[in-house]
């Protein structure tokens, strides 16, 4: 089971790594690093649709 | 030697996510890592919790959910209430969609043994079956998010009742104000609780038997992640959830093989078009989904490693895991979120969906239970 545990996170990190190095956008304004007091919304996806 | 193995890998996995997306996805993983570790560390199942009650008449684990709920609601009310410009509930409109995605994300979570935030960790304490569900649940909830508004436009049944928009969230603090909603909310969690136990004790009875004492796990386990969902409200400025993030990586994977979804209802528009342009480290039901991935297994592994003969389940048990998932992942977007996003969120943010979500998804869980019985799934 620890060679599946081995695989699984080799095939989680890369998939990570890929995603990184090709997604179109690559800089942001970073967000507050508490959304309480940021004086901003959050305007990430919810799973109740949003 | 071997906890140091465990723990290194979180201590660089934190680093390098608060380096390359920010210190609020940093913080986002180390509550993930909380979230895994709680749920497996106690195996806070929301689908065993309510096997056992329908099939042996055990209502601790229903109890320790509704300890779990009622504990969320009382920090996040006041939060949602005090900083409505800061922090966004999970709330939903009551629909068709919600009805039909909760009946059968109760019904698959059975045969799958996990719902949203169990197949989680499951996955991450290396369970084979939930191995198998993950790949499902992805492409489920990628494809249920894709036609989501399709399903929204066929109404709800509160337009038979009162003629109400099935468009609108049904939120107990606009309607009634933060201490009746409150008030509304506990004495339900209350309810269900006595009603668990009454039903439960009274089979003990019939049978000669004495209800056993709720098992530590349930309270320590509800505790524990009801303050990380009170955490996880104040740094993400949304409650937790689970489905978001996995229907974002089936669109990135389909994206990734040549799929245009720039015309799609769901994935081409705002904010889910930007997301899915952006790395998934900047998403934030993402990086707590990695997060709650390693911590279970830091929880599943830290007292002794899994035996290397650990069974594999067989073929028929991996096939109706995958069509599970896929499943669970389909009907969850259906149903505004899974467990966590909806049953947990939903109510802790006031909205009646979470209320609905859990009935009729526990309706689905007893024929879940009877099917699982008939395909002699252990």
């Amino acid at each position: 089971m620890t060679r599946g545990v081995i695989l699984f996170w080799s095939i989680a990190i890369a998939l990570i790594a890929l995603d990184s190095r090709y997604s179109p956008v690559a800089f942001r304004v970073e967000p507050p690093a508490l959304a309480i007091g940021s004086g901003e919304i959050s305007s990430s996806g919810h799973c109740s649709g949003r | 030697m071997r906890r140091l193995l465990l723990i290194l890998p979180a201590v660089l996995g934190w680093l390098a996510i608060t380096w390359f997306a920010g210190i609020r996805p940093g913080l986002l993983l180390l509550l993930g890592f909380g979230f895994g570790a709680a749920l497996s560390g106690a195996r806070f199942g929301f689908t065993t919790g309510w096997r056992n009650l329908i099939t042996q008449r055990d209502p601790w684990g229903m109890v320790g959910q509704m300890i779990l709920v009622a504990l969320c609601a009382l920090l996040a009310f006041p939060l949602l209430n005090n900083f409505q410009d800061e922090i966004v509930g999970a709330v939903a409109p009551i629909t068709w969609s919600l009805v039909i995605g909760a009946l059968v994300f109760g019904f698959s979570m059975q045969l799958a043994d996990g719902c949203g935030s169990g197949t989680m960790y499951k996955a991450g304490a290396s369970s084979p079956t939930s191995w198998a569900a993950l790949p499902g649940f992805v492409t489920g909830s990628f494809l249920g998010a894709s036609h989501l508004s399709a399903w929204v436009h066929l109404g709800g049944p509160l337009e038979f009742i009162d003629g109400a928009s099935s468009k609108q969230p049904t939120d107990l603090i606009k309607i009634f104000g933060i201490q009746s909603a409150l008030l509304i909310t506990l004495g339900l969690c209350v309810a269900v609780a006595v009603i668990s136990i009454a039903v439960s004790a009274r089979e003990h009875r019939t049978k000669a038997r004495q209800l056993p004492s709720i098992a530590p796990r349930w309270l320590w386990g509800a505790i524990a992640i009801a303050v990380l969902y009170a955490l996880h409200l104040l740094v993400a400025g949304q409650p937790w959830g689970v489905v978001y993030g996995l229907g974002l990586w089936g669109a990135k994977a389909f994206s990734a093989l040549g799929m245009d979804l720039s015309a799609d209802a769901f994935w081409g528009i705002a904010p889910h078009a930007d997301r899915l342009i952006e790395p998934v480290l900047w998403d934030v039901t993402s990086v707590t989904n990695i997060g709650l991935l390693y911590g279970a297994l830091i929880a599943d592994r830290w007292h002794q490693p899994k035996s290397a003969t650990t069974p594999w389940p067989s073929a028929s048990q991996l096939v109706i895991g995958v069509l599970a998932g896929l499943a669970m992942g389909y009907s969850s977007r259906l149903a505004f979120g899974c467990n966590v996003g909806a049953y947990l969120g939903g109510i802790a943010s006031a909205s009646l969906h979470g209320w609905v979500w859990f009935a009729f998804a526990f309706i689905g869980s007893i024929f879940g239970v009877r099917a699982r019985i008939r395909a002699k799934i252990v």
